[in-house]
């Protein structure tokens, strides 16, 4: 059985000038994932939305909505907050839904609605410049929510925000997704992607690294932690090792990934027959963080 | 194209700026047209016991020549007006709010439009305050009153009207093209009361005839009055063809340009 994707981009590219943003870039999202849209800086995230929602131009490549050509009207139904809450500042979040609603085509009764959901109602009246940073972006949110959108485009919702607001946030979304809402979560809180997303993208310079589902990189490798007195001895004997795949310093650890699976207990054996005593040894899950910087510095090798 | 006019309304209805803006407006142009006469004749007169020659006191609110004298007044304030639209358009640029506009839905071609409409109903009303102050002064001050005196030169009104329009587009073809809300107010300034003025001068008139200000400011000519019949000047006292097709010209080039501006932008 073959499902739609709600957005498909192909082979789009983007130059500013001579810098190349986006380098053919090609992706498939489909209706009910929750996509964690990572990479550094500067690798073209927040280009690739902007584009998608119609604020961009792309210098080459196209993509669809809906398995539909990209149209204006298609952006009521897509709830989206790019990079910081956008509102006029002398109206109060009430009259700035307003305009939203009125842009949407949605009636007045679900602004109520949306601001219980943020939890912004007590502050609905007050002027958007009178809120503080984690009020716009739950404004943002709320805004997003009109329409009743099939797909949310968030870029660093939680950016900015104190501990606190980030749990908040993170709750919202999780609650959102389970209406079966499609996300596009661009995060650098790769902990929090983990979390909550349930497929995930890679890029960087513009290109994708990685595309497929968070459940399979974590279940990818596994990871072993450990130290030891003489770190550069540890790191050449157990590159040495058939069954590690990768060894990686940090700070005053080495996390290795596996190939297969070892017994903590075999490993220790193994290098203490080598003359290595390891003081710190843990064995862990893989996670999206490591993966992630591993990709990375397989890339700048 | 309700919906258009509704989500202006609603981003402006509320804006303090504006409404002070606004209604600075409409108390300076009331108040001009009521006292223009007053203060104009009290200041020749300190002239006038000097003179040799009688300087005739000037009666301005007569039918039909109040629609021209105050047209032309009215006129001297438009630039009141631009400012206003290159203000509030400006600032969706510099405030980010067109972008956030545009992702929730609003095409670019609909944002644009909401600005033409927003520049249609402000130049509505600025007409309006001028028909009606007019009127009354017109109706107070003309000694004989008939039906055909008071429509004769009522003219001047669409005249105007067609003056704001275009001035108008002006305004909003300078605040799409430069994007930040300083500059742009101070590029309109700086074109209408400078680069303009020294542009038409060097060149010969009936060249100058075809700059948009120049052909925008000649559709109301100066009106005549007494005291210029004396010296032996004689203004038009009708709206030429030639400045309204330049104008229109002027207008759709600057609208037309607006929808060529915001086609392959990054916004």
């Amino acid at each position: 059985m073959t499902k739609t994707p709600i957005l498909s981009i192909n082979n789009l590219t983007k130059y500013y000038g001579k810098l190349k943003a986006l380098d053919d870039l090609s992706l498939d999202v489909y209706p009910g994932e929750i996509l964690g849209f990572l990479g550094p800086n500067g690798s073209g995230k927040t280009t690739t939305l902007g584009i998608l929602l119609g604020i961009l131009e792309a210098t080459s490549g196209t993509f669809s909505w809906f398995g539909k050509p990209p149209t204006p009207g298609q952006r009521k139904k897509i709830g989206a907050l790019l990079e910081t809450p956008l509102f006029y500042p002398y109206l109060s979040g009430y009259d700035n839904l307003k305009i939203v609603a009125l842009i949407k085509e949605v009636p007045y009764s679900e602004i109520d609605e949306v601001l219980k959901i943020v939890g912004l109602e007590e502050r609905k009246d007050s002027k958007f410049k009178t809120y503080s940073l984690g009020m716009k972006q739950r404004l943002a949110i709320g805004a997003a929510l009109l329409g009743n959108p099939e797909v949310m485009i968030l870029d660093e919702p939680t950016n900015g925000l104190d501990p606190t607001g980030i749990v908040e946030i993170r709750e919202l979304i999780v609650s959102i997704a389970k209406r079966g809402i499609t996300i596009v979560l661009a995060s650098h809180l790769l902990d929090e992607v983990e979390k909550i997303c349930t497929d995930v993208v890679v890029l960087e310079k513009g290109r994708k690294l990685h595309s497929g589902k968070v459940s399979e990189v974590l279940r990818s490798s596994e990871i072993v932690e450990l130290s030891a007195y003489d770190l550069d001895k540890l790191k050449a004997a157990l590159t040495e090792e058939a069954f590690v795949s990768s060894v990686r310093k940090e700070h005053d650890i080495l996390i290795v990934e596996l190939k297969s699976h070892i017994d903590p207990a075999e490993m220790n054996r193994l290098l203490a027959n080598k003359g290595i005593f390891v003081n710190y040894l843990s064995a862990r899950k893989q996670s999206l963080e490591n993966y992630f910087l591993e990709l990375l510095s397989e890339q700048n090798v | 194209m309700f919906r258009l006019i509704k989500i202006d309304f609603y981003k402006y209805s509320k804006s303090r700026t504006f409404w002070v803006l606004f209604i600075t407006y409409i108390v300076t142009m009331t108040a001009s047209i009521v006292g223009v006469e007053q203060f104009l004749n009290t200041a020749l007169s300190k002239a006038g016991t000097d003179s040799a020659v009688p300087i005739p006191r000037f009666s301005f609110y007569s039918f039909p020549y109040v629609w021209h004298n105050m047209a032309y007044l009215a006129g001297m304030f438009k630039i009141f007006l631009a400012l206003i639209i290159v203000f509030f358009v400006s600032n969706e640029f510099s405030y980010k709010t067109l972008r956030q506009n545009i992702m929730n839905g609003m095409s670019r071609n609909e944002f644009i439009w909401s600005k033409i409409l927003f520049v249609v109903l402000l130049s509505l009303a600025a007409t309006l305050i001028l028909f009606f102050p007019s009127l009354v002064m017109g109706l107070i001050k003309t000694k004989v009153l008939t039906w055909s005196v008071v429509v004769k030169k009522l003219f001047f009104l669409p005249a105007y009207f067609l003056e704001l329009m275009a001035f108008g587009s002006f305004a909003l073809f300078v605040a799409f093209l430069v994007r930040r809300s300083a500059l742009a107010i101070g590029l309109l300034a700086f074109y209408y009361f400078v680069l303009e003025r020294i542009v038409a001068y060097k060149l010969p008139d009936e060249v100058a005839a075809f700059l948009p200000i120049k052909a925008m400011g000649s559709l109301i000519d100066v009106p005549n009055s007494n005291l210029m019949k004396l010296f032996g000047v004689n203004f038009r006292e009708y709206v030429d063809m030639q400045d309204i097709l330049v104008t229109l010209f002027w207008m759709t080039v600057f609208i037309v340009s607006l929808f060529y501006m915001m086609r392959n932008r990054d916004i």
